[in-house]
C-alpha cells in the first residue's frame, strides 16, 4: 500500500461522500427527507467530536499519559447522561430563538449584543485554528506511515488537504441561505463517515485485542505491568489534570462549535436526544475503551521511538496487515474530515454573521428597503462571506499547522482548542438558569477568560510566548484552566450582581431561563414600518420566493389574502426571529431597527408587560385560542367588507360608465354617419369619416366582446382547450401583439430566453390572452422615464410553471392592490387605459378557469404579475352547470 | 406571554414520568462522582488495570441506566398533562 494509493483512495472516498451529500440535499430539497430526519442520523452527526485527535491522538495520548485520555470522553458521558433536563434545556432554548451558533446563542441571551457575538466568534476562531491544524497534521502524518524509507511524501499533503476540504465546506455548506441553519447533504455524510470511523477503530481494535494480545484480561495485564516499565510514571494520575479536563471536555461537548452545530442548531426537535442521551455515549464508550489495547500492545511491541500517535496504522503495518491499514488510514481521514467541514461551515456562519455583515451594514449607511435597492441580493452576499470565511478559517488552520512545524503531540493542540472555547461555558450556562446575568458581566468574564487563556494556553502552544510559571505541585496547564475559568465566573458573577441590564435584555432574559416564546408585545411597531419594506428586506435575504412564501402564509394566519400581513406585535417578532435563523439576533435586530424604525422598548413598557402578564397568563391561555380565531375571522370580515364598500361604490359608477362607453362611440357614429348622407361629401372625407366610424364601431365591439367573454367564464360556460404550448413561443407572440397595439414608448424587455423554453400543458389561446394582456397593461402604465418590462418564467416544485412579469414604475398602491382584479375597476384616469376595466378581472377569471392563479407581488420596486399555472389544466365536468364556479 | 402555569398536582401516569425527570437529574451527578472523585483521591490505585475497570464498568452502568430511564419517559411532550 503505497501512499499514492491511499491518496487516490482518499480522494474517491471525499468523491463518494460528495454524491452523498448532494443525493441527500436533492432529497431533502424534494421534501423527502423524513427518512434523513432521524435520531440515530442525529446521534452518528454527534460523533463529529471523535475527530483525527481521537483517531490517532488518543492512542498517542493514552500511551504518554495512561487513563488521562479518557477524561476527554468522561466530560461528554456526564453531560449526555444528563442529557434530559440539560441538553434538552439548551436545544429547545436555541429552538426557539432560532439560534444559528453558539456566538448567536450567547449574543441572544444577553440583549442581541453584537459586540458580544464578535467577541465569542473571535474565540471560537482563535481556538478552532489548532484544533484545524490537528486534523491536516494528522493526515500527512498517516500518509508518512505508508511512506517507503528513502521516499519522503511531497511536503504539501496538508495543503492538498485543506484545499479539498475547504471545497466540500463551500460546496455543502454555502449552497443556499437556510432559514434555519440546516444542512441535510453534510449532516447525511457525518452519519455515514461516523459509521466508517467507527467500524475501521473496532476493526483494528479487535484485531489488536485478540488478533495480537490474548484478550482482555492479557491487555489488563499489560496495563497494570506499565506501572513497572519504564515510560510508566507518565501514567499516574493527576488530579488536578483529571479534574480540570473533565470539565473543559465536558464543556467541549457543548461550546465547541461543531458540537454545539450538530448537537443544538441541526436538531430538529428536542425528542432526538432520548436517543442520542444513551447512544452518543455508548459510541465514545465504545471508540474509548479500544484505545488502550492499541496504546499497551503498541508499546509493548513497536521500537522505542516511533510515534505513538501512529500506533493505530503503525501496528496493523508492523503485522502484515496493509488492508487493515489502509482500513484505518479511511477511518482517520473520515474523522479528521468531517471535523474539518463541521467546524468549518460553523465557523464561518458566526464569522459572516457576526463580523462581515455587521460590518457591511456598519459601511452601508443607505435604508435597506429602498425599492430601488430590491435587486441588490443580500442573500448572495451573505453566502460569499461566508465562502471567505472558510477559506480563512482553513487557510489559518494550515499556517497554525506550517508554523508549529508539524511535529507537535496531537492531544496537546486539541486540548488549545479546548481550554479556549470553555471561557463560552460560564455565560451559556449562567444564562440559561440565572435570570440576573447580564450582558457586561458575560463580556467581562469571557474577555478576562480569554485573555488569561491567550496568554498562558494559546501564545505558549505557539511558541510565542514562555509557559506560566505555577507554584510546585500544580500542572501549568490545568493551573492555567482552573485560574481562567475561575476569574471567568466570578467577574461575570460580581458584575451582573451589581449590573442594570436593559430591557431587552432583560426580556430575553426570561425568554432563556423558563424557556418560553420570546415576548411579542412589548417592541411596538415604529410608525414607519411597513409590510412592504419588510418584505423587501426579507427577499433580499431569502430570495423572493420564500419570502413571499413566509408572508403569504402570515398574512393566511391573520385571515387576510395575499401577501402582506398586518404588522402585529406578533408577526413582527416571528419576522425578527425568522431573520435572526439566517443572519443572527443581533444583525435581525440591528435590520429590524433599520428598516422598520422600530426604537427600543423601556422600562416602563416592560414593568407593564409584566404586570399585565402575570396577571393576564391564566386568562390568556383559555382565551388565547378563541380570540385568535375571532381576530382571524375579524380580519378576513374586514378585508371583505372594505371590498365589497368599494366594489359596490364601483358598481354604481360602472353603470353610468358602462353607459358612457357605449354612448361615446354611438355619438359619432351617428354624427357622422349623418354627415356622409350629404351628398355633395369630398370622396377624401367620406372615406376618413367611415373610416372613424369603422374605429368607433371596432371599439364598442371590443368592449362587447370583453363584457360576454367574462360572462361566459363567469358562468363556466367556457370550453377548455388543452394542448401543449412552448412558453417561449407564446412569451414571444404576447409581446408582438401587446406591442403592436402600445404607443411608441421605446421599451426595454428583459428576458431569459432560455429560461422561457418549457412546455406547457394547458389552453395555449387563453394563456396567451392573459399574457398580452398583463404585457400590455404594463407598457400602459409603467412611468419611468426609461420603462422596462422584466419576464421570469420557471418550474415550481410542484411541476407548475409561475412567470413574473415585472415593470420598473412605480407599481401599484396598497389601498388599489385589492381592487386591480376585481371587474370595472379602473385605478386612474379613464382615457389612458381605453378600455372599460375588464382586463385583469378577465385574466383572473382565465386563470381561474385554468386551475392557475393571477397576483400581485408587492416589494418588488416596481408593479410584478405572477401568472401560477399547475402542471396541467383541471378536469371539466361535461355538464357546464357543474362546472362553474 | 406564552407561558403556561404548570399543573400543582397530577395522575399517576404524568406523575411517574416527572420523577423519571428527577432521575435523570441524579444521574449525571453520580457519574461525576464515581468518575472524578476515585481517580483523585486515591490515584495510586485507579491509574492502571482496576482504574479501567472501575471507569469501564460505571461508564456502562450509567449508560444502560439512561437508556432504561429515556425509554420509560417515552415520547411525546406532554408530560403536563392530567391523565387521571
Amino acid at each position: 500500500m503505497t501512499p499514492e494509493t491511499l491518496g487516490a483512495a482518499s480522494v474517491a472516498y471525499v468523491a463518494l461522500m460528495f454524491l452523498l451529500a448532494h443525493a441527500a440535499d436533492r432529497a431533502a430539497a424534494a421534501g423527502r427527507w423524513r427518512w434523513m430526519n432521524r435520531p440515530a442520523i442525529y446521534t452518528l452527526s454527534l460523533s463529529v467530536y471523535c475527530s483525527a485527535w481521537t483517531f490517532y491522538g488518543a492512542v498517542g495520548y493514552a500511551t504518554r499519559s495512561g487513563l488521562e485520555f479518557l477524561t476527554i470522553y468522561l466530560g461528554p458521558g456526564i453531560v449526555f447522561a444528563g442529557a434530559w433536563w440539560g441538553l434538552r434545556r439548551l436545544v429547545r432554548v436555541a429552538r426557539l430563538h432560532r439560534v444559528t451558533s453558539i456566538a448567536d446563542l450567547i449574543s441572544s441571551r444577553f440583549g442581541k449584543s453584537a459586540g458580544l457575538a464578535a467577541l465569542v466568534t473571535l474565540i471560537g476562531v482563535l481556538a478552532s485554528t489548532p484544533y484545524i491544524a490537528l486534523q491536516l497534521q494528522s493526515v500527512s502524518m498517516a500518509l508518512s506511515a505508508f511512506a517507503v524509507p528513502g521516499h519522503p511524501l511531497p511536503g504539501n499533503v496538508a495543503l492538498w488537504v485543506a484545499l479539498g476540504l475547504a471545497a466540500f465546506a463551500i460546496l455543502f455548506g454555502t449552497r443556499h441561505l437556510a432559514a434555519n441553519e440546516r444542512h441535510h447533504g453534510v449532516i447525511m455524510a457525518i452519519a455515514v463517515e461516523a459509521v466508517v470511523k467507527l467500524a475501521a477503530f473496532v476493526a483494528v481494535g479487535a484485531y489488536v485485542l485478540w488478533g495480537i494480545a490474548d484478550g482482555p484480561a492479557d491487555v489488563l495485564a499489560r496495563i497494570d505491568r506499565m506501572a513497572v516499565s519504564a515510560g510508566g510514571e507518565g501514567w499516574l494520575i493527576r488530579p488536578d489534570r483529571w479534574f480540570a479536563l473533565i470539565m473543559l471536555s465536558g464543556a467541549a461537548v457543548m461550546v465547541l462549535p461543531r458540537m454545539f452545530h450538530v448537537l443544538v442548531v441541526e436538531a430538529s426537535d428536542e425528542d432526538r436526544l432520548r436517543q442520542a442521551g444513551w447512544a452518543f455515549p455508548a459510541y465514545l464508550a465504545a471508540m474509548s475503551f479500544l484505545v488502550l489495547p492499541i496504546a499497551v500492545v503498541g508499546a509493548d511491541l513497536l521500537p522505542r521511538g516511533s510515534n505513538p500517535d501512529l500506533y493505530v496504522l503503525a501496528l496493523p503495518l508492523s503485522q502484515g496487515r496493509d488492508t487493515l491499514a489502509a482500513l484505518v488510514f479511511l477511518g482517520g481521514f473520515s474523522s479528521a474530515m468531517s471535523m474539518v467541514v463541521v467546524s468549518a461551515i460553523a465557523l464561518s456562519t458566526m464569522m459572516a454573521n457576526h463580523w462581515l455583515v455587521p460590518l457591511w451594514l456598519w459601511l452601508r449607511q443607505a435604508a435597506l428597503s429602498e425599492p430601488a435597492a430590491a435587486r441588490e441580493d443580500l442573500g448572495a452576499l451573505m453566502l460569499n462571506a461566508r465562502r471567505l470565511a472558510i477559506v480563512s478559517v482553513i487557510g489559518a488552520g494550515w499556517l497554525y499547522h506550517r508554523s508549529t512545524g508539524g511535529t507537535t503531540a496531537l492531544a496537546a493542540m486539541g486540548t488549545v482548542a479546548f481550554s479556549g472555547m470553555a471561557q463560552v461555558l460560564p455565560a451559556m450556562v449562567a444564562g440559561l438558569i440565572w435570570r440576573g446575568a447580564t450582558r457586561r458581566g458575560a463580556i467581562a468574564g469571557i474577555l478576562a477568560g480569554a485573555l488569561i487563556w491567550g496568554r498562558m494556553i494559546f501564545l505558549p502552544s505557539l511558541g510565542l510566548a514562555a509557559p506560566p510559571a505555577m507554584p510546585a505541585g500544580i500542572d501549568p496547564f490545568a493551573g492555567a484552566v482552573l485560574l481562567a475559568l475561575a476569574v471567568n465566573l466570578l467577574l461575570m458573577t460580581l458584575i451582573s450582581l451589581m449590573d442594570f441590564p436593559d430591557p431587552t435584555e432583560r426580556l430575553q432574559a426570561l425568554s432563556f431561563v423558563h424557556a418560553i416564546a420570546p415576548d411579542a408585545s412589548a417592541s411596538e411597531a415604529g410608525a414607519a414600518v411597513q409590510a412592504e419594506a419588510l418584505l423587501t428586506l426579507a427577499g433580499r435575504i431569502w430570495g423572493n420566493e420564500h419570502a413571499l412564501d413566509v408572508f403569504r402564509r402570515a398574512a393566511e394566519d391573520q385571515g387576510k389574502s395575499g401577501y402582506l400581513p398586518d404588522l402585529t406585535p406578533r408577526f413582527l417578532a416571528d419576522y425578527e426571529r425568522h431573520l435572526a435563523g439566517t443572519v443572527g439576533a443581533a444583525t435581525a435586530s440591528a435590520l429590524m431597527t433599520r428598516v422598520g424604525g422600530r426604537g427600543g422598548v423601556t422600562v416602563a413598557e416592560l414593568m407593564e408587560v409584566a404586570d399585565e402578564a402575570s396577571r393576564a397568563r391564566e386568562d390568556n391561555r383559555r382565551l388565547e385560542q378563541t380570540s385568535s380565531e375571532l381576530a382571524r375571522t375579524a380580519a378576513m370580515l374586514r378585508e371583505s367588507n372594505e371590498k365589497l364598500t368599494a366594489l359596490s361604490e364601483q358598481k354604481d359608477a360602472f353603470l353610468g360608465q358602462i353607459s358612457h362607453e357605449l354612448r361615446t362611440p354611438m355619438t359619432s357614429i351617428r354624427a357622422f354617419s349623418e354627415i356622409l348622407m350629404e351628398p355633395d361629401l369630398p370622396a377624401e372625407d367620406r372615406a376618413r369619416f367611415a373610416g372613424i366610424i369603422q374605429d368607433e364601431a371596432g371599439r364598442m365591439t371590443r368592449l362587447l366582446d370583453d363584457l360576454l367573454d367574462i360572462s361566459v367564464l363567469e358562468s363556466g360556460r367556457a370550453q377548455l382547450k388543452p394542448g401543449v404550448a412552448n412558453l417561449h413561443d407564446l412569451i414571444e407572440r404576447a409581446l408582438a401583439a401587446a406591442g403592436a397595439n402600445a404607443a411608441g414608448r421605446d421599451f426595454a424587455i428583459r428576458r431569459n430566453p432560455l429560461a422561457e423554453h418549457l412546455p406547457v400543458i394547458t389552453d395555449p389561446d387563453r394563456l396567451l390572452q392573459v399574457l398580452i394582456n398583463v404585457i400590455a397593461n404594463a407598457r400602459k402604465y409603467c412611468d419611468a422615464t426609461e420603462p422596462a418590462i422584466r419576464i421570469d418564467a420557471r418550474r415550481t416544485a410542484s411541476g407548475g410553471t409561475e412567470i413574473d412579469i415585472h415593470d420598473n414604475g412605480s407599481g401599484i398602491g396598497p389601498e388599489d392592490r385589492a381592487l386591480i382584479f376585481e371587474k370595472f375597476a379602473r385605478l386612474d384616469d379613464p382615457s389612458r387605459a381605453g378600455g372599460a376595466g375588464l382586463g385583469l378581472a378577465i385574466c383572473k377569471e382565465i386563470m381561474g378557469f385554468l386551475g392557475g392563479s393571477i397576483s400581485y407581488l408587492p416589494g418588488q420596486g416596481g408593479a410584478c404579475f405572477r401568472i401560477a399555472l399547475p402542471p396541467r389544466p383541471p378536469r371539466r365536468a361535461e355538464n357546464p352547470e357543474n362546472a362553474a364556479g | 406571554m406564552r407561558a403556561r402555569m404548570r399543573r400543582l398536582f397530577l395522575g399517576r401516569d404524568a406523575y411517574r414520568k416527572r420523577r423519571l425527570g428527577d432521575a435523570t437529574r441524579v444521574l449525571p451527578v453520580l457519574f461525576a462522582l464515581l468518575a472524578v472523585l476515585p481517580p483523585m483521591w486515591l490515584p495510586q490505585y485507579f491509574s492502571y488495570a482496576r482504574g479501567a475497570v472501575w471507569l469501564a464498568a460505571s461508564w456502562a452502568l450509567t449508560i444502560a441506566v439512561t437508556a432504561a430511564l429515556h425509554g420509560a419517559i417515552g415520547g411525546g411532550g406532554a408530560e403536563d398533562e392530567d391523565d387521571a
